[in-house]
C-alpha cells in the first residue's frame, strides 16, 4: 500500500466517525419560521392560545419563565395582573437593553402575532383582553 | 515574467468567473434559483467552505514560513532555510486553485442567490474593488518572493525577508476584507429600517468584525500548521533514506508545534467573539451556545478532543527518540486521564439541549439548567493545560538542568495546580450560580487563564537557559503510528473548520444578513445535524484531494528543479 492510500484510508476513517456521530445524537432540522394566520375574528382566547404557542416557538421561554421560577429574564407567571396591554406592547416593541424586540429576529413577530403573545400575556394572571386591531404599531 | 504572466492568468481567470457572476446576477431578476440534485445551499455551502479552507491555507503558511525564515538568519542555520522553503514550496500551486475556487464560488453565488448578492454588491462595492487590487498585489508578492528565494541569499537575505512581511500584510488585508463581508451578514451595522447599508464604515467595523480577524488569523496558522504536518507525515511514510526521514520527522515536529502553539490560543479568541455575539445580540448568543446549535459545540468537542489527544499521543512517542527521557514518560498515564475527563465534561447532559424550544417555559424537569458553556470551558481549560505540560516535557526531556534552578520548578507546579484548582472550583460553582454571574465568571477565568500559561512558559524558559542535551535528538526514529496520528489530527483541524464555518453561518438561522434580509428560499431552515455532517465530511474529503494534488504537483516539480 502506497502512503497516499494509507492517507486517504486515514481520512476517510476519520471523517466518517464524524459523521457517523453525528447521526447518532438526537436529530431534528431548524425551519424557518411559519407566519401564523390571525384573523379579525378570533376571540381574546383563542389568540391567547396561538400567542401560548408563538411564545414557545419564538424562543422567549429561554429567558422568561411563567411558572415562578428566576430564569434570565423578569417571571411573567403574574405579568397579566400587573401590565396593562400598552405597556406590554411598548416593551415588546421597543425591546429592553437585554432584550430584543419581538418584531425584529429572531422573533420576528408581526403585529398580529404580537397582539396574541400580548392576549396570552394578559392571561397569565388576569383575563385576555386585546383582539387584532388593538394594538398599534408604533 | 512568463511564470508571473502565467500566474496572473489564473487570478484573472478567477476573477473574470467573479465578474460574469455579478453581472449575470445583477440581469437575473429573480431571487432564487435552484441546483439539480443537490440543491443551490450544498453548491454554495461546498464552494465557500473549499475556497476558505484554501483561503486559511494561503494565509498561514506564508506566516510561518517568515517565522521559520528569520528564525534561519538570525540563528546562521541553513536547516531551518530548507525547512521555511519546503513549506513555501507549496504555495504558487496552492493559490492557483484558490483563486480558480473563490472565482466559482462567487459565480455561483450570484447565479443562485441573486438577491442577496446583488444586496452585498449594491452595499460593498468599493470593498469588491480594494479586494480585487488586493488579491492581485498578494499573488504578485507570492510569486516575487517564491522566484527570489535562491537569489537574495546571503548578505540579500534580509531584502528576502522584507519580502516575506510585505506578503504577510498583504495576505493579512485580504482576510480582513473579505471578513468584512462574512462578519456583516452575522452582526449587520450601519443599516436602516428597511435593512439598506446607510454607513459603510459602521458596516465594515460592526461587533463581529475584529472577532473574527482575531480568531481566523490564530485558526488559519494553527490549520497551516497541522496540514503541514501531515504533508510531513505523508513523506516520511513514503521515504526510503535515513536522511529524508530525518528531515521530514523534523518538518512533521515543527507543523505540530506552530499547529498546537498557536491552537492553545484558539479558545479564548473565540471566547471573545461569543461575547461579541452575545453584545449584538443575547438571543443569538443563546441560539448559537445553548440552543438550536448546541449539538454543533458536542461535535466540536469531540474533534477537539481527537486533535488535543492525537497530538498528545504524537508527542508521547516522540519522547521515543529523546536519550534521557525515561524519567518523564511516568506523567503521561495522568495526562491522558487528565484529558479524558477533562472532555467528558463536554458530554454530560446539562452541556447541551435540544432545541430552543426545549428550553421554553424554564428549564429541564430533570436537569435543570441546560446548555450551559463555563463548565464547557473550564474543562477546554484543563485539557489545555494537558497539551502545554505534554510540550513542556517534550522541551524538558533529555536536557540536564543547571544547579540552582529547582525554584522553578516549584514555581511551574504551583501555577499549575492553581490553574486546576481555580478551573475545578469555576466547573463545580457555574451549575450552582446565575447565568449572569456565570457568563462573567467566564470573562475571569479567560484573564486568569492567558497570564498563568505565560508565566509557565517564561519561568520554564529561564529554567532551560543554557541547558545541555544529554545526547542528540534521533530525527527519523519515529514510529509509522506516530505519522497517522499527525494525519488524524489534520484531518480534524479541516473537519472542525468547515464544522465553524457552518455554525457560523447557521446562527443567522433564516437571514442571509441577520435582521436586514431575510431567507426567503426553500432552503431558510437548517438541516439535521447528521446531514450537516455529511456535508462537512464531503468538504474536508474534497479538500484533501485539492491539497493532495498540491502536495503531488509540488512534489514534482521539486524533484524536476533537483534533477
Amino acid at each position: 500500500m502506497t502512503g497516499g492510500t494509507k492517507l486517504i484510508i486515514v481520512a476517510v476513517v476519520v471523517t466518517g466517525f464524524y459523521a457517523w456521530f453525528g447521526f447518532s445524537i438526537p436529530q431534528s432540522r431548524w425551519d424557518a419560521p411559519q407566519k401564523k394566520v390571525l384573523t379579525l375574528d378570533m376571540k381574546p382566547k383563542q389568540l391567547a392560545a396561538e400567542g401560548k404557542e408563538i411564545f414557545r416557538k419564538a424562543g422567549c421561554g429561554v429567558c422568561h419563565s411563567v411558572t415562578g421560577e428566576k430564569l434570565r429574564g423578569p417571571d411573567l407567571s403574574r405579568i397579566g395582573a400587573e401590565r396593562d396591554a400598552e405597556m406590554m406592547a411598548a416593551i415588546l416593541y421597543s425591546g429592553t437593553s437585554d432584550m430584543p424586540a419581538a418584531n425584529r429576529p429572531p422573533a420576528n413577530l408581526n403585529n398580529a402575532e404580537i397582539t396574541a403573545v400580548i392576549a396570552y400575556m394578559q392571561s397569565l394572571g388576569g383575563r385576555p383582553k386585546v383582539k387584532i386591531g388593538d394594538i398599534k404599531e408604533p | 515574467m512568463g511564470g508571473w504572466i502565467k500566474k496572473q492568468s489564473i487570478l484573472l481567470g478567477g476573477i473574470g468567473l467573479a465578474i460574469i457572476g455579478i453581472y449575470l446576477g445583477a440581469q437575473a431578476g429573480i431571487d432564487y434559483k435552484d441546483f439539480p440534485v443537490i440543491g443551490s445551499r450544498n453548491v454554495v455551502w461546498i464552494l465557500a467552505q473549499t475556497m476558505l479552507l484554501f483561503a486559511a491555507f494561503i494565509l498561514a503558511v506564508p506566516v510561518f514560513v517568515m517565522i521559520i525564515e528569520i528564525a534561519g538568519y538570525v540563528r546562521k542555520d541553513e536547516k531551518l532555510d530548507r525547512l521555511a522553503k519546503d513549506f513555501a514550496r507549496l504555495l504558487p500551486v496552492s493559490y492557483s486553485i484558490t483563486a480558480i475556487l473563490g472565482g466559482l464560488f462567487t459565480l455561483a453565488s450570484y447565479l443562485l442567490f441573486p438577491r442577496f448578492m446583488n444586496y452585498m454588491t449594491g452595499a460593498f462595492k468599493p470593498t469588491y474593488i480594494v479586494f480585487a487590487v488586493l488579491i492581485f498585489l498578494e499573488s504578485t508578492a507570492v510569486y516575487i518572493y517564491w522566484t527570489t528565494w535562491d537569489r537574495l541569499k546571503g548578505d540579500k537575505k534580509m531584502q528576502h525577508i522584507i519580502l516575506g512581511v510585505i506578503l504577510n500584510v498583504i495576505g493579512t488585508l485580504v482576510m480582513m476584507t473579505a471578513n468584512i463581508w462574512g462578519s456583516f451578514h452575522l452582526s449587520p451595522a450601519g443599516v436602516d429600517a428597511a435593512g439598506k447599508v446607510i454607513n459603510l464604515k459602521e458596516a465594515i467595523f460592526n461587533l463581529t468584525f475584529w472577532p473574527i480577524n482575531i480568531h481566523r488569523f490564530i485558526a488559519n496558522v494553527s490549520f497551516g500548521g497541522f496540514i503541514c504536518a501531515a504533508y510531513a507525515a505523508y513523506k516520511y511514510l513514503s521515504s526510503t533514506t535515513a536522511e529524508e526521514k530525518a528531515h521530514y520527522d523534523w518538518m512533521g515536529y515543527t507543523g505540530t508545534f506552530i499547529g498546537v502553539a498557536t491552537m492553545i490560543f484558539l479558545p479564548f479568541a473565540g471566547y471573545y467573539f461569543g461575547m461579541e455575539i452575545y453584545r449584538f445580540n443575547a438571543q443569538m448568543g443563546i441560539t448559537f451556545m445553548g440552543g438550536a446549535l448546541s449539538k454543533i459545540w458536542l461535535l466540536q468537542a469531540l474533534v477537539i478532543a481527537v486533535i488535543y489527544m492525537s497530538t498528545c499521543y504524537y508527542l508521547w512517542l516522540g519522547l521515543e527518540r529523546i536519550p534521557g527521557s525515561e524519567k518523564y514518560k511516568k506523567y503521561i498515564p495522568y495526562l491522558s486521564w487528565g484529558l479524558i475527563l477533562a472532555f467528558a465534561v463536554w458530554a454530560t447532559p446539562r452541556a447541551w439541549v435540544a432545541s430552543l424550544e426545549d428550553m421554553a417555559g424554564g428549564t429541564h424537569p430533570i436537569y435543570g439548567t441546560m446548555g450551559i458553556m463555563a463548565p464547557k470551558i473550564a474543562a477546554v481549560n484543563i485539557a489545555i493545560l494537558g497539551v502545554i505540560l505534554t510540550f513542556l516535557l517534550n522541551r524538558r526531556a533529555g536536557k540536564i538542568i543547571p544547579e540552582g534552578r529547582k525554584g522553578y520548578v516549584y514555581i511551574q507546579w504551583l501555577l499549575i495546580l492553581l490553574i486546576v484548582v481555580v478551573n475545578i472550583v469555576v466547573l463545580y460553582y457555574s451549575y450552582i450560580i446565575p447565568s449572569a454571574t456565570r457568563i462573567r465568571l467566564s470573562i475571569y477565568t479567560f484573564l486568569f487563564m492567558v497570564p498563568a500559561i505565560g508565566l509557565i512558559y517564561l519561568f520554564d524558559g529561564l529554567l532551560l537557559r543554557g541547558a545541555r542535551r544529554v545526547g542528540e535528538i534521533q530525527w527519523g526514529k519515529m514510529a509509522p503510528r506516530s505519522q497517522y496520528a499527525l494525519i488524524a489530527v489534520a484531518v480534524s483541524n479541516v473537519w472542525a473548520m468547515a464544522l465553524l464555518g457552518y455554525g457560523r453561518a447557521a446562527a443567522r438561522l433564516n437571514w442571509h444578513v441577520y435582521g436586514a434580509l431575510e431567507d426567503t428560499s426553500k432552503y431558510a431552515g437548517l438541516p439535521a445535524m447528521g446531514n450537516a455532517t455529511l456535508v462537512i465530511s464531503g468538504i474536508t474529503l474534497l479538500f484533501l484531494v485539492l491539497i493532495g494534488i498540491v502536495f503531488k504537483v509540488t512534489g514534482a516539480s521539486a524533484r524536476g528543479g533537483a534533477q
